[in-house]
Order: structure tokens, then sequence, then C-alpha cells
């Protein structure tokens, strides 16, 4: 951040160049400043692009820095031997130096050598006291040689220093040292430098000209390597940037969660990042490279899909199953500029499972709550209809019975015949309907579970000579032969109203099936304390997927003989009946022509009666805390009873 | 007295009635409240009434009129027979018989017969 609000030149005035400059380092500001001149800047700028040794770090400079210590070290009995006897051993035009001469000189470089090599200076010191010994030692070796060896010689030194310290400034100052060196020895000594213009005229000269070619070469010298140098540095800069980048990146793609991925043309993934990969199961480090055929193919070929499809120039985003989570992927085809080739696809992926299934359950969750509210209300419609129809059907009837009867027993006068079989028809029909209302009044009690049971001990052998009694008549008529074999003692508590029903529904259903000269017969008896009574019949019989349904509401079994009789409830009721007594009731049948029986159980157990059944208690107990006016609504409409 | 929101079920059973009866006059009321005001009108000797109807209904009728006339006979003629049936215990100990329409002619005959017998 920069903390200057501006960076303007007049901000800047009131301070000295120097700790502007400073400042502006410190701030990264990055724009010229007024104070300092043209020509500062470029050195600085110069200088600031100049190896200073610091990308060396400690162990490598000192590696480096032993490297020329020993080749220094190395030097001193070379330069000795060849000081003392190499001169003459060569040619009479070189110079050997005497014993003492030499020895001194080599006791300098010596000195020179320790300097370097001492630890406690600081490491630019050594660095240049280094590169005096290197160049002394080229410069004693062309000495001694008699100037034969200098030119190259001292390129390698130069190179050497710059390469092994990467630093501008003892390579400079060598530089120096060796052409102040020249100029001074060149001038005062002219003849132990220039040994084959012995008494030359313009000593001065020759020396000025040797050092300015010297400090010319380094120049040049200088200038190639640090171009090169600072060529090698900014690409590293570059490389270090990039790296940093990626390393930001990666870190970011890690720690975000999302997939980042990438695939070449075939498809095989070149990046697979982000910590959501844990959650598939899909390991960078083993799946990089492998393709999303290898991989993916067999689990999930509708993604191989999808990839193919990005691969082909598609972009999209889409929701994916991917091994039990659910990913939103963005994919993007990747394009060769050149070509315009497909080269494969990217994308990212988020794991939204939770996301996913939080709202799926939410969705289902209100699908199912509506599904029951349908339900319900289909439920209460239904029941409330079937209530209304079974109560308002009694009103309309009330009178047309009254009126009947009052016909019927001549208190409204006379009946010739016409009128009095007109009547019959009249009288016939309104049972069928009083029966029809009775038979879906029952039927709403027993779906309501509010069939009233009024249980008292009942004699069954009374119960069943009664009904029997009521039959007689008509079979008698059609020789139907009546069979009674009850046990004698069977007392059960129950409703006996609702028995009966029972009973003569299932005797009135066996003799209307039952052909002229049939047999019925009725049988009752004790079974485990409980009472099972059967009508047995030598009738139509049933078909086995009959019976299955014989006991559902409108399940008239007609076979095309007979006609359809009654409302197709009687059964329905009776099974509503029983089962409210705690008992159970079956049919069974040889088969069509074979005769049925039908037959009923219910527990003599007073206690148990009744609370096996489908709901409420024979009587409730709430009726008789209530007040008239909670049971019944005053406005005359039917109680919503049904809706508790 | 007849008590009954419809009105050819009224006609019907006070036609019925005074058939069966020689001399008997069937008053008849729409409701409860119509039925309250016809009986401290006029004399009556039993009381037919429907169980749902407007205004009021027949227990609530009956209560009233058994407060007045703690003895006088009464029946309840109705398409709900469970609920008028439930209802009709607050009158315990006294049991007022409950017929269920369609109602059987002749049991209704014998029915009241046998109440007004023992008044």
């Amino acid at each position: 951040m920069n903390p200057m609000p501006s960076s303007g030149p007049e901000h800047f005035a009131p301070y000295p160049g120097k700790i502007l400059n400073a400042l502006a380092r410190t701030h990264h500001v990055e724009a010229p400043l007024a104070s300092e001149p043209a020509w500062r800047r470029a050195w600085r700028e110069l200088r600031e692009s100049l190896p200073d040794g610091k990308k060396l770090d400690q162990p490598a400079w000192q590696r480096r820095h032993r490297i020329v210590l020993w080749i220094l070290v190395a030097h001193v009995p070379l330069l000795w031997v060849f000081g003392v006897w190499g001169g003459q051993a060569i040619g009479a035009s070189f110079r050997a130096e005497g014993l003492f001469h030499v020895t001194a000189e080599i006791l300098l470089l010596l000195a020179l050598i320790g300097a370097a090599a001492w630890p406690s200076f600081p490491r630019r010191a050594r660095a240049t006291l280094a590169s005096f010994a290197l160049v002394t030692c080229s410069g004693l070796l062309t000495h001694f040689s008699g100037g034969f060896v200098e030119a190259h010689f001292h390129f390698f030194v130069v190179l050497a220093i710059i390469a092994f310290y990467q630093d501008w400034f003892p390579f400079t100052l060598g530089i120096l040292y060796v052409a102040v060196h020249h100029g001074v020895v060149g001038t005062l000594w002219p003849e132990s430098v220039y040994n084959h213009t012995a008494g030359v005229t313009y000593p001065w000269a020759w020396a000025l000209i040797h050092a300015t070619f010297i400090l010319g070469i380094a120049a040049v010298l200088t200038t190639l390597t640090h171009l090169q140098l600072r060529a090698e540095s900014q690409r590293e800069r570059a490389t270090e940037a990039m790296r940093r980048e990626q390393e930001r990146t990666r870190l970011v793609l890690e720690n975000t969660g999302s997939i980042v991925f990438a695939t070449d043309d075939k498809l095989r993934w070149t990046m697979l990042q982000g910590r959501d990969l844990a959650g598939v199961a899909l390991d960078p480090e083993t799946n990089l490279g492998r393709s999303v055929y290898d991989v993916v193919q067999k689990e999930h070929p509708e993604i191989v899909a999808v990839y193919e499809r990005a691969l082909a120039g598609e972009s999209f985003s889409t929701d994916l199953e991917f091994r039990g989570r659910v990913l939103h992927a963005m994919f993007r085809p990747q394009w060769d500029v050149e070509t315009g080739r497909p080269i494969g696809v990217m994308g990212c992926a988020t794991d939204i499972t939770e996301r996913a299934r939080a709202e799926r359950a939410e969705r289902l969750a209100l699908m199912q709550r509506s599904n029951i509210e349908n339900l319900k209300a289909a439920e209460r419609f239904r029941r409330q209809l079937f209530n209304t129809a079974a109560h308002e059907l009694n009103t309309p009837l009330t009178p047309i019975q009254i009126q009947l009867q009052m016909l019927r027993s001549g208190q409204l006068g006379e009946l010739n015949r016409e009128q009095e079989k007109a009547l019959e028809m009249l009288e016939r029909n309104m049972n069928r309907l009083g029966t029809l209302a009775k038979d879906i009044l029952d039927v709403a009690r027993i779906q309501n579970a509010r069939l009233e049971l009024h249980a008292t001990p009942v004699d069954f052998s009374r119960l069943v000579a009664e009904c029997i009694e009521s039959f007689e008549a008509a079979a008698k008529a059609r020789g139907i032969h009546l069979a009674v074999e009850v046990d004698q003692g069977i007392v059960a508590a129950v409703d006996e109203r609702r028995i009966t029903q029972v009973l003569f529904n299932l005797l009135s259903n066996a003799t209307k099936f039952t052909s002229d000269g049939g047999t019925v017969a009725v049988r009752a008896r004790t079974i485990d304390s409980k009472v099972r009574v059967s009508v047995e019949d030598t009738g139509r019989g049933l078909r086995a997927e009959d019976i299955t349904r014989l006991f559902q509401p409108f399940s008239q079994v007609s076979d095309g003989e007979a006609p359809r009789e009654g409302s197709g409830l009687g059964l329905y009721i009776t099974r509503g009946i029983i089962e409210r007594h705690g008992g159970r009731i079956w049919a069974e049948s040889a088969g069509p022509g074979k005769g049925a029986t039908f037959a009923f159980e219910i527990p003599l157990d007073p206690a148990r009666a009744g609370k096996d059944g489908n709901g409420a208690h024979p009587t409730d107990p709430r009726g008789t805390a209530r007040a008239p006016e909670e049971a019944v609504t005053t406005d005359g409409r039917q109680p919503d009873l049904l809706l508790q | 007295m007849v008590v009954d929101d419809d009105k050819d079920i009224r006609d019907s059973l006070a036609q019925l009635l005074e058939a069966s009866w020689v001399g008997v006059q069937a008053l008849q009321a729409e409701d409860g409240l119509d039925g309250l005001r016809l009986l401290e009108a006029r004399q009556v000797d039993c009381v037919l009434t429907d169980f749902a109807m407007p205004q009021m209904n027949g227990v609530e009728l009956l209560c009233r009129v058994f407060e007045r006339w703690p003895t006088m006979p009464a029946v309840i003629l109705t398409g709900m027979p469970d609920e008028a049936r439930r209802a009709q215990t607050v009158f315990r100990p006294r049991e007022v018989p409950v017929l269920a329409k369609p109602v059987d002619v002749p049991v209704l005959v014998r029915l009241l017969a046998c109440t007004l017998s023992e008044q």
C-alpha cells in the first residue's frame, strides 16, 4: 500500500534527494523523483540492475569464495618457481627477477590471499581482496613471462570474478586496481613494463594507452556480462513471479473448495485441483494424466458425454451426479489459436450436494404435504357426501311412506284393483329405496367408525330360530329345505339387532341364490370361546376371484343368469358389523354350481366384544357429557362430527 | 304437535295422526322456537319432533318443554338417529323414544298410542 496521498513534486520538495530516494524505495513510489537529477537516476538504475551478490546465499558464496582461494593458493608455488627460474629457462628476452624480488612479490600475494580468507571481514571486502589477489596473480604471471600471457589471462580473471561473485563491487575495484597499477608502474618504471622497448620516449603515453586499453576491454566484457546477467535475472524474476502466482492460485484453489479441471484433446486431465475432489474420491496425484474415459466411463457414461460435448465446442453449465455427490459444473472448450482445432476442455465444479439434498427434501416434503392435504380433502368430501346422502334420502322418503301407508290402510278411501296394483309397485320400490337409504347410512357409520353397538347377552338358538322363521314361508313356497343345527346354550354379548341384520342378510342371499328344491343350512356352535355361525347353501356357488371381493362395497356377484338385486352393500355392512364385534367373516365355495358357505365368528367374551373392531367404543362416552347444542348444530345442517 | 322443518313430513304426519285418532287435532311447527310459541298458546298432549332443525333443534326444544311440562309425552323422529340417541341422554333418567326416518308407520302409531295411554 502506498501511504502517501500523492507523489507530486511539491510533496517531496522539502526533503533532500537521498532521503527522498530512500523514502521512495521503501514506499514503492514508482514516479520519478523531482529532486533526482537524470544522471543520478541513470546511475541508480544501472547500479540496481547490476548484480550485487545478494542473490547468492551464504553457503553458495562461501563455496565459490573457497574455490577462488584454493586457485590462488595453488598459484603461489607455481609463480615462485616461474619467477625465480622460468624467465631464464624460456629465453633471453624474458627477464628473471632476483630471488629476493620474487619472494617479496609472492609474500604480497600471500598477504592478499590471507586477508581474503579472513572470516571476520565482511563478504564484499573479502571478495574485493580476492579479486585483487586474482589480478595480482595474473599480473605477476604476465610480468614473469615477459608479457606473454597478459591479454587473455586478464580476461579470464575478470570473467572469473564476475561469474564467481556476481557482484559489481569487487569486480570494478579489481579493474581499477589493475588500471591504476599499470598507469603508475608504466610511468615510473617503463622498462619494467615495456621491456621490449627499452628507453621509450613517452613512457607515460604508453602507460595511459595501456591502462585505457585494459579499461576498455574490461568495460566491454563488463557490459556483455552485465547484459547477460540482467537478462538471466529478469527471466528468473519473471519465473519467480510466475511461480509465486501459481502458488497463490494453487493455494486459493485448494482452499476455496471448488474443483478446477482441464484436459487435453484426448480428455486426459492436465489439471485437477480443489478441496471438493476429496468428496468424489478423485485424487489429483493418481489421476492427473489419466483420461476421463478410463476413470469415469464405467461409472458415469453420461459425464463422459458432457466432456465430449464441451470438447465439441460448446460452453455450458450443468448439474452432474458423480460418485454420490451433486456437482454444479461449468465447461469451456479450449481452442488452438492458430488452427482453431479443439485442444481440450477446461472448467470448474462446485459440490452442491447438501444444497441439492435440502432442496430435494423440501420439494418432496412440499409434494407429500400437498398430496396428503389433497387426499384428506378428498376423503373429507367423500365422507360428507356419503353422510349427507344417507341422511337426506331419508327425509323425502318419510312422507312418501306415510302417504303409502295411509293409502294402504284405506284411511284415504277405498282403492280399485288397478290402484292397488299401482300401490303395490310403489310400496315395493319404496321399500327398496328405504333399504338402500339404511344401507348407505350403515356404510357411512362403518366408514366413520361410528357403528354403535348395544351389546346384551343374546341366546343364539333363539336368535337363529327367529330369523329362520321369517324365511320359512318363502322357502316353503320354493321347495327349499331350511336346516338348523344350533348348539344349545350359546350366549354371547352382542348387539342383537345388528347380528339379526347379519343373519338376515346371509339367509336372504342364501335363499336368493339357491334354486327351488335346494337346501339352506344354518349352524351355530362355540369354538375356542368364540361363537361360529355358518349359512350353507346348495346354490350357484362362487368363483375364487369373486370370493376375494365379495365383502367390498358395491361388489355384486353376477354370472348373468340372475338379475342384479339390492345395493351391493349388504355383505360390506355385514363384515363391518362382525368386525365391530371383534370377529371375522368369510366365504367358502367349491366352485360355480357347488353351493357356498358364509360363516362368521364372534368372541363370546363380552369384555372383548367391540374392542378389536375398527374404532370407537359401542357407546361414545362423550355423548353423555355433551350438551344437546353441541351435538347438533342449531341451523339444521349436518354436524361435522366426522372431521375430528 | 308435530315439529319438523320439512312441510311434506309435517303435513303427512298431521294427516296420519288425525286419521288414526278421531278428534285429534295435529298442530304444526317449523322448528323448536315455533313449537315453543305454539305450546304457550295451545293445549298440547304430545310432542312429535324432528331432531335437526334450524334455530332450535328437537332436543333443545324438549329440554325447554320438560322444564315447563315435565311429564309431556314426546317422540323424536329423525334422519340422524345416532346423533339424536346420543343427545337424548340429557333427559336421563327419562327415556325419549327415537325413531329413524323413513319411519315404519305402524310402529309409530303403536308407540304414540302407548305414550298417550301412559299419560
